[in-house]
């Protein structure tokens, strides 16, 4: 529509326009000031208004990049933030979307530090599908650290409490200055060269932004993410968050955290086990038990007494038989000593001596021959008669074949 | 003292057999030969939490050779 050769926008052209604008023409951008004031709404965004002396400037953190803020913000708090402005539409107003938020005068630094990350980021350096898990039960855990300072002291103390049969290999290096960061890289080849580490604990105590950056050092990170060995960072406070962080398998918020995070507690792993143990012992003896319990109810069982049974019947068997067999041999015992004495009998009366007990006489020529015809005889020969008691000599006074 | 196979892995197997044995499935000789390997997995575990002599040690690289020095080396 045109009115005299002008353009007529409605109010959503305009508001696109200058919309599409903004985000063309101040994307991107380093903003120094103080937060005004700050609000945390339920959706999880925070709305926030920063200024200077002069200018109050609108400004909303999304929920997405709240989760991954560095430090949080706060009313009176000096920042610098990085950001888009864009158009909110429904109200005219334009606003500052940022996308994160750093403590004030290190403008620079923290202009690198986001680079970095996001090229690490891009080229897989923080992806968490490559983080390792962290062994519940080490044998010997790495530590790299300042052998003076606080940090090692505490993990050390944590550990002594906790772990006493977990052996620490200490690497010492300087944490900050010029150096650190390529003897903190260094360390952490070293260690991974060794072998024999199931978990490094790469940190320091807290500091100044200057004394942690070493641990924002592309080196470190790098060293870090290519570490075979799962690494446990530990750099500062909770409130600092460093690359290295990001790098690690695991953030510990303090080094006593990650000391407490690479080592589970004896005692733990030795209630356990007792209970491990109680476990063990309560299966056998219920094992034992029901076996026990099973044998003796076979004991009872009728199968189990047949055989006995089985055994007896035979045994009577056995027992009458045995009976049968005495009294048949004794029978025939018997029965032949019976036939025996009648035989003895019959012999008896075959004796010619118990003819003679009778009154018969036996007569015999000189040559002993019995005499059973008086042919075999003539008169005078001498002959002998045996009698009963005796025997009696004497003479044939009468012959052969005579009838007187 | 040797440790032939990790704490984690001897744990493991070690609750491996209580399982076996809970679910009360093998034979009798099965399960005794079950509680006698467990037996040894305890011995085992216990003896990886029984403190270590000289536990704190520092690494130190000279040329290609690592040496450890016991303590925290100051120097």
């Amino acid at each position: 529509m045109d009115i005299a050769g002008h353009t007529i926008l409605t109010i959503t052209q305009v508001a696109s326009q200058v919309k599409y604008s903004l985000e063309r023409n101040f994307s991107n951008l380093w903003i120094q000031g103080e937060i005004a004031s700050c609000k945390p709404y339920p959706s999880g965004h925070i709305y926030l208004t920063l200024k200077d002396g002069q200018s109050e400037l609108s400004a909303v953190i999304f929920s997405q990049y709240v989760r991954q803020l560095t430090h949080q913000p706060e009313a009176g708090l000096k920042v610098t933030v990085n950001g888009d402005l864009s158009l909110y539409s429904p109200r005219g107003q334009f606003q500052l979307q940022i996308k994160n938020l750093y403590p004030s005068g290190k403008g620079e630094l923290w202009q690198e530090y986001e680079a970095l990350k996001q090229r690490l980021e891009s080229e897989g350096l923080f992806d968490s599908e490559k983080k390792k898990g962290i062994p519940r039960y080490p044998n010997q855990i790495g530590i790299i650290s300042s052998k003076e300072g606080a940090a090692l002291k505490d993990i050390i103390h944590v550990l002594n409490r906790r772990a006493p049969h977990v052996s620490c290999l200490i690497y010492p290096v300087r944490v900050q200055g010029r150096n650190a960061a390529r003897e903190i890289s260094t360390a952490i080849e070293n260690m991974n060269q060794y072998g024999k580490i199931d978990t490094l604990i790469v940190g320091r105590g807290g500091g100044s932004l200057e004394d942690l950056w070493s641990f924002n050092d592309e080196l470190v990170v790098r060293a870090i993410a290519k570490s075979i060995i799962p690494v446990i960072s530990a750099v500062g406070h909770e409130t600092d968050t460093t690359l290295a962080d990001y790098a690690a398998d695991c953030r510990a918020p303090t080094p006593s955290a990650a000391a407490e995070i690479a080592a589970e507690d004896r005692s733990e792993s030795n209630q356990l086990l007792d209970n491990l143990g109680e476990r063990l012992q309560i299966t056998i003896e219920n094992t034992l038990r029901n076996n026990r319990e099973k044998l003796d109810a076979l004991k009872n069982r009728h199968g189990f007494f047949k055989p006995k049974l089985i055994l007896n019947q035979w045994q009577e068997k056995l027992n009458e038989s045995d009976r049968r067999m005495k009294q048949t041999v004794l029978n025939y015992i018997k029965a032949i000593t019976i036939n025996a004495e009648s035989m003895n009998n019959k012999l008896q009366l075959l004796n010619p001596d118990a003819q003679l007990i009778r009154g018969f006489a036996v007569a015999t020529d000189i040559n002993n021959q019995i005499i059973y015809s008086p042919e075999q005889v003539d008169v005078n020969d001498l002959i002998q008669l045996k009698v009963a008691r005796g025997k009696i000599a004497t003479k044939v006074v009468h012959g052969k074949g005579s009838d007187d | 003292m040797t440790k032939k196979q990790t704490f984690e892995d001897a744990l493991k197997k070690l609750q491996n057999i209580i399982e076996v044995l809970e679910s009360g499935s093998p034979s009798l000789d099965k399960m005794m030969q079950l509680f006698e390997d467990g037996m040894k997995l305890m011995q085992e575990c216990r003896c990886h939490l029984t403190e270590v002599e000289e536990r704190i040690n520092t690494l130190i690289k000279s040329g290609e050779e690592f040496s450890k020095k016991p303590g925290i080396d100051q120097s």
